[in-house]
């Protein structure tokens, strides 16, 4: 390896906190930036000539890369994105609106190999500070995988934010899908999603979705806030929606949790751990069979 | 399985570890309450109460299963004369309290503190002083993957010749975060080896708000974050190296280190 990149001004943003900030940044990985008036004819190397999508920051990453959505990025995605480096970084500068901003659009499916947002499948990936908005698709059939999936050991989701409201729309996060089980000891950290559905017809799948693959070991999650709103989740009457366990989680950590509007965590036989409720509001309820 | 417990007012404290907090926690496993002052050693039930804590932490891991919840209480101190192993995998030991209040656990063994070997342990809100006993020992050692180190409080001195928190083989994917290492030695003659050191090879290093503190008299190594094995996937944000701590990593170590403040001649030096 090189000698590790210098950054005496960091990335160069102004995002409080974490690797946005303007503070020493040393890394041995090549760090480009992405935003929606750049061009991908840029190497994107330099803050002042982003690259267009976050398709083809995919495309040149290596392992261990930084990849820095600037603030103001928008973007519909109509192809799953799938990451594959290890180690790779992804994170978005901005605050509120300004925060990078996906839209899913992909009628294809559904299949939980094929039709996440951005799919994290390189071992110790890392995504922070992005949104994403409704599915542009209104079927009556979900998607299989979430707006971020994840199917690789050591995966974090830090600060991403998370509004559904379309009947095509999966989970904000699915973690362990179609991996062959190996998300492992991975986090979810400060999260939200947000159902924004206007009817139950069109309420999405579920919130969060975890081990949809197989069996989860060491899952750590704290400050998630999972909000209902006015229509809740598809199929809330039978446990099935909110936060979801579908195999077994062991091993859980959940603290600072918000179960607001309904949404309901379901834990299914095999689950080990702790779940510490914050802040519940309606009917919200932890069900974790024995 | 049994069915998972309800405790509907939390642990019932109200300062320290997050878990320490009045909320409803469902857990699979029990929680062991600790407290030197008032608690007494007794086997299971014993320490299953609040009011009815056990005394040491020998008695409350004897108690204690895979996944189960050692709550340390405000106050709770202990010196601790031989090694003590942590192998139930999943472990929680939190502390409730803060400042001096907090948990303590003193090492007075030419040993390690604590030795980590069952798979994804936590230890929150815990204040380790500096060492009574001279060792070149780590004080709490990493053997295993997915363990947390949360809003520990070292302190280092001249008998604290090894790493505070060391990581050897078999660690990965282990998250440091809010924790602070200071040298308390009062003269350069008495400083302390090192903050945190990567003994061997390890993937994924999670460090975010970890403060590393030379103190009046600095470190002895003279890095206060050492890595001996490469790091792959190393991860560091909001990173302090106050009063002289440097950093030094390993070649081969891949990742990134983010520097948040900095004081006196602290330096990161990063092997090619």
């Amino acid at each position: 390896m090189a000698s590790p990149n210098i950054f005496p001004n960091g990335l160069g943003g102004a995002t409080p906190g974490g690797l946005s900030s303007l503070a020493e940044l040393y890394c041995s990985g090549t760090v480009r930036y992405v935003h929606s008036s750049g061009s991908d004819s840029y190497a994107g190397t330099e803050r002042v000539r982003p690259l267009a999508t976050i398709q083809q920051a995919n495309t040149l990453s290596a392992a261990n890369d930084i990849i820095v959505l600037l603030a103001g990025h928008t973007q519909s995605i109509t192809t799953q994105v799938n990451f594959t480096q290890t180690g790779l970084t992804i994170i978005g500068e901005g605050l509120g609106a300004q925060r990078p901003t996906f839209t899913r659009d992909i009628p294809s499916g559904p299949s939980s190999n094929t039709d996440a947002g951005i799919m994290l499948s390189g071992a110790g990936q890392y995504i922070e500070n992005v949104a994403f908005a409704p599915s542009l698709q209104t079927t009556s059939t979900p998607t299989q995988a979430g707006c971020i999936g994840v199917r690789e050991t050591g995966t974090q989701i830090v600060n991403c934010y998370f509004v559904l409201g379309s009947s095509r729309d999966c989970a904000g996060i699915d973690f362990g899908a179609f991996s062959g089980g190996f998300a492992d000891r991975g986090r979810i950290r400060d999260c939200g999603v947000v159902s924004v559905a206007a009817d139950s017809a069109s309420a999405p799948l579920a919130a969060v979705l975890l081990g949809q693959a197989s069996d989860l070991f060491g899952l750590v999650i704290s400050g998630l806030v999972a909000n209902g709103g006015a229509a809740a989740w598809r199929n809330a009457n039978s446990n099935t929606g909110g936060i979801r366990g579908v195999s077994a989680v062991q091993r859980l950590r959940a603290t600072d949790l918000s179960l607001l509007g309904d949404t309901d965590l379901t834990l299914v036989t095999g689950s080990t751990g702790y779940i510490h409720v914050r802040d519940r509001s309606g009917s919200a309820r932890v069900v974790w069979a024995a | 399985m049994a069915s998972p417990n309800l405790h509907t007012n939390g642990v019932g404290g109200t300062s320290g570890s997050t878990l320490a907090t009045v909320s409803p926690l469902y857990t699979s496993g029990e929680i062991w309450y600790l407290h030197s002052p008032s608690g007494s050693d007794a086997a299971s039930p014993r320490g299953k109460e609040r009011i009815r804590p056990l005394a040491t932490l020998a008695q409350a891991l004897t108690n204690a299963g895979n996944n189960d919840i050692i709550v340390a209480m405000s106050g709770h101190t202990e010196t601790l004369a031989a090694i003590t192993t942590i192998a139930e995998t999943g472990l929680s030991i939190i502390g409730e309290g803060t400042g001096s209040s907090r948990p303590q656990f003193i090492r007075n063994v030419n040993d390690e503190l604590f030795d980590i070997t069952g798979a994804g342990v936590m230890l929150d809100n815990l204040y380790f002083p500096a060492s009574t006993t001279a060792t070149a020992l780590g004080k709490v050692r990493c053997a295993t993957a997915g363990c947390i180190f949360r809003n520990l409080y070292f302190e280092a001195s001249t008998s604290d010749d090894g790493p505070q928190l060391e990581f050897i083989t078999g660690a990965g994917q282990a998250l440091v975060e809010g924790c602070t290492f200071i040298s308390t030695a009062a003269s350069p003659a008495d400083q302390p080896a090192t903050g945190i050191q990567i003994t061997n090879a390890m993937s994924d290093l999670w460090m975010d708000q970890v403060i590393l503190d030379g103190g009046s008299s600095g470190w002895a190594n003279p890095y206060a974050l050492v890595g001996t094995g490469a790091v792959t996937r190393l991860r560091c944000t909001n990173l302090d190296l106050l009063r002289d701590s440097d950093v030094t990593l390993a070649t081969g170590t891949v990742g990134y280190v983010h520097v948040r403040t900095k004081s006196g001649s602290a330096r990161v030096v990063w092997a090619a």
